[in-house]
């Protein structure tokens, strides 16, 4: 909309004309069916009591969301228009909450319903009074056929620290058959409501597990636990080690213990045999941590090997903007 | 001896009030050390006329029209002359201070007097940031936060599931949020005041944004996005964990966040266009796109309790504060005291209010540092930063005072902020 003549001018008026295009496009939208309703009752009204009750609307998107007879498709597109009509509307929600909860029924459907409850439950002020309904409901979803399913409905629920997903997200780490999703994923949804019994349990797959990838997501939990650090310098230190479980080792003792990180940090920095993104992580936990590793520390990095990579310059460079140049 | 010349800016002689947006605002010029004129120091302000900077208008009073240029006589005595400045829409500036307002003497000897850096300080599209403002960004953000021991603590705190009835599901929720995101940006600025939030404009597609440089790269099957190793926000952290749990349902280099079934956010127009009044508006765009968009990811991101952990919330709030603004300036409704711009006029308390916080008298917590039910038990932001360019809205924002906040209305609401796509038009 720019327009290099002072104060520019005219704008709305080319913007009005850009809008009344758009919807044209997307006339079954509730919200332009709604401004179109209102237009013709009363132009211009604008707010009246009981404005945000929708309880006029009719229910046909709902219906044909939980209508079993009806094609899958047809169904998640219902439940798209039944989610966007479903302020002032507690039948919608509890609709919704229905399908979540059939555990016989359609898995796409049953995920949209997921999908739709979870932008209901940031909006709506009487989401409350469903919130028991819908816990169960997840709680049905999670042992479903379908992974999608199962997982969404497992990490809402760890997100909003439910006791069943945390003793079935230990249960399926400590036993493989009894697991419901991926080692990795069940780490990660475990970290939403990490207690301190949950430790000893994710040490001991940093120890055990060979898997890169599940053992950076239990080092990233440590990073909370004060009695790691131990172990989380060791797997930092160790060469031997993958490196991205270091990387992670580093973030996490850094936020663990920075100011025991910070000398481990500036010795991998500097340290020209280290692999560049590790030395990289180090500096950029300094400029950024509390630390007093000096100006002169950027410098010395991009000295210490004879080709830094791009990153580990970015990194100095950005370490020179926070804490000044040696030279 | 030259002739020395002193700017004053939102009402402070120093850089600190050097910060503009499309609106108005007061300045002054006045003559420091005349070097022996005696009658008036006639003289020529201009801003940039060129290059990818900030560029300024100039108005001899508030509401004139504004011009590239104005002229000035200045007594040298040293009695301040007032005028008014504002960012040029369209031309907002990349770095602090590079939108000069140059001072040159007129008549037959046009030397320059002098060069005063202003900035045209624009919230932006994310994705059009470029590397110098996306690196200062992020490293403003990683100082905040000091690796989870840093003031953006309570702002983590703040936006949780004990809170909820303060901020979402009534009326008060765009006016909350625009406090919340202001709050933010203030504190950034303590940091970098050459720094604003940029929004996610969450309906098109926003490669650079969800790139490893930036707010981190989707790296399926993980949960966590992968970051550079020079990336600030490598070592965020919060609730004593290291990293942002996120992954999006959407290819952000192909399309607009959608969830895991595809459904698409309410586009733009839909939302900035609808012409009903603002409760009819909020209540189902509170649902779509704002919850949408939240949902379009797994991860922290996505409930109210764990969402702020992330620092992408706060570029989704802004977008969704856009959206307020863009349907306020389309339809014209700044003006606190009409029903269409506000419903609930009054205090809570008052016949036909609606809960406590969400009353146009009522003063928003946690800024208020109220603790009383039904108000939640802490206060963890409070009270409200204040800013060097205005004194609005004070220690204790009402919502009232988040409305008109270009002062379309009333010059003294500004809140000092404006977005580049979104006009100064009253």
């Amino acid at each position: 909309m720019s327009v290099d003549e002072p104060g520019g001018g005219g704008h709305r008026a080319r913007y009005a004309a850009e809008v009344a295009a758009a919807l044209a496009e997307v006339a079954d939208d509730p919200l332009v069916r709604e401004a179109g309703r209102a237009a013709r009752a009363a132009p211009g009204t604008g707010d009246a009591p009981g404005a945000e009750a929708g309880g006029d609307r009719p229910p046909t998107a709902v219906a044909s969301a939980a209508d079993r007879g009806a094609g899958t498709a047809e169904r998640v597109a219902a439940v798209d228009v039944a989610r966007r009509d479903a302020v002032g509307r507690p039948d919608v929600v509890d609709a919704l909450i229905a399908v979540l909860g059939d555990r016989d029924d359609d898995p796409a459907v049953r995920r949209a319903a997921l999908g739709a409850l979870g932008e209901l439950s940031f909006a709506v002020a009487a989401f409350a009074p469903h919130s028991a309904a819908y816990r169960e409901a997840l709680r049905t979803a999670v042992t479903a056929g379908d992974p999608a399913l199962r997982e969404d409905a497992l990490e809402v629920l760890a997100l909003t620290h439910d006791e069943l997903a945390q003793e079935r997200l230990v249960a399926g780490l400590r036993d493989p058959a009894a697991a419901l999703v991926d080692p990795v994923v069940a780490i990660e949804l475990l970290g939403y409501d990490l207690h301190a019994g949950h430790y000893d349990l994710l040490r001991g797959i940093v120890t055990s597990s060979t898997d890169p990838a599940v053992r950076s997501a239990a080092i990233r939990l440590l990073g909370g636990d004060s009695g790691s650090a131990d172990l989380l310098r060791r797997v930092v230190l160790d060469r031997g080690e993958d490196v991205g479980v270091r990387a992670m080792g580093a973030t996490a003792l850094n936020a663990l213990a920075p100011d025991e990180f910070a000398p481990i940090a500036r010795g991998l920095a500097l340290d020209p045999d280290e692999d560049d993104e590790l030395r990289a992580t180090s500096l950029t936990a300094l400029a950024v941590g509390p630390g007093e590793a000096g100006p002169e520390l950027a410098d010395q990095v991009v000295a210490a090997g004879p080709e830094p990579s791009a990153d580990l310059v970015r990194a100095a460079e950005q370490y020179r903007e926070v804490r000044g140049s040696g030279g | 001896m030259a002739i020395s010349l002193r700017l004053s800016v939102n009402g402070a002689e120093d850089g600190a009030g050097r910060y503009l947006t499309w609106s108005p605002r007061p300045a002054s010029l006045a003559v420091v050390d005349a070097d022996g004129a005696r009658g008036p120091v006639e003289v020529r302000l201009t801003g940039p006329t060129a290059g990818d900077g900030g560029r300024l208008d100039l108005r001899p009073g508030g509401s004139d029209p504004p011009s590239g240029h104005l002229d000035l006589a200045l007594d040298p005595d040293g009695t301040p002359v007032p005028f008014w400045l504002s960012g040029r829409f369209g031309f907002p500036s990349r770095e602090d201070g590079d939108a000069p307002l140059e001072v040159r003497a007129r008549g037959t000897d046009p030397r320059a007097l002098a060069s005063f850096p202003l900035m045209v300080r624009i919230r932006k599209d994310a994705d059009t940031l470029t590397d110098g403002e996306r690196s200062r960004l992020l490293l403003a953000l990683a100082r905040l936060n000091d690796q989870g021991r840093g003031a953006f603590r309570a702002f983590r705190d703040t936006h949780r599931e004990s809170t909820r009835a303060e901020a979402h599901g009534r009326d008060g929720f765009p006016p909350w949020h625009r406090a919340f995101v202001l709050d933010l940006e203030r504190a950034l600025q303590q940091i970098d005041p050459g720094v604003t939030l940029p929004y996610w404009r969450f309906d098109v597609p926003a490669p650079r944004l969800f790139d490893e440089t930036y707010l981190g790269a989707p790296d399926p099957p993980s949960r966590l996005p992968r970051f550079a190793a020079s990336n600030p926000l490598r070592v965020w952290s919060t609730d004593g964990q290291p990293g942002i749990v996120r992954a999006p349902f959407f290819d952000p280099r192909r399309s607009g966040a959608h969830d895991r079934n595809g459904q698409a956010v309410r586009r733009e127009a839909v939302v900035t266009g609808f012409p009903e009044g603002f409760t009819r508006w909020r209540g189902p765009t509170e649902v779509d796109p704002h919850g949408s968009a939240h949902v379009s990811f797994t991860g922290h991101v996505r409930v109210i309790d764990t969402a702020a952990r992330d620092p992408l919330f706060f570029l989704l709030h802004c977008n969704v504060d856009r959206l307020w603004a863009k349907w306020q300036w389309l339809h014209r409704r700044f003006d606190p005291d009409e029903a269409d711009t506000y419903r609930f006029a009054g205090e809570a308390g008052d016949p036909g209010s609606t809960r406590v916080g969400h009353n146009l008298a009522d003063s928003m917590w946690p800024w208020n540092g109220v603790r009383t039910a039904p108000r939640p038990p802490t206060a963890p932001r409070m009270p409200f930063p204040p800013s060097p360019v205005t004194g609005t809205p004070g220690d204790a924002p009402t919502v009232r005072s988040m409305i008109d906040y270009q002062g379309v209305h009333d010059a003294g609401a500004w809140l000092g902020f404006d977005y580049d796509d979104v006009p100064y038009e009253p």
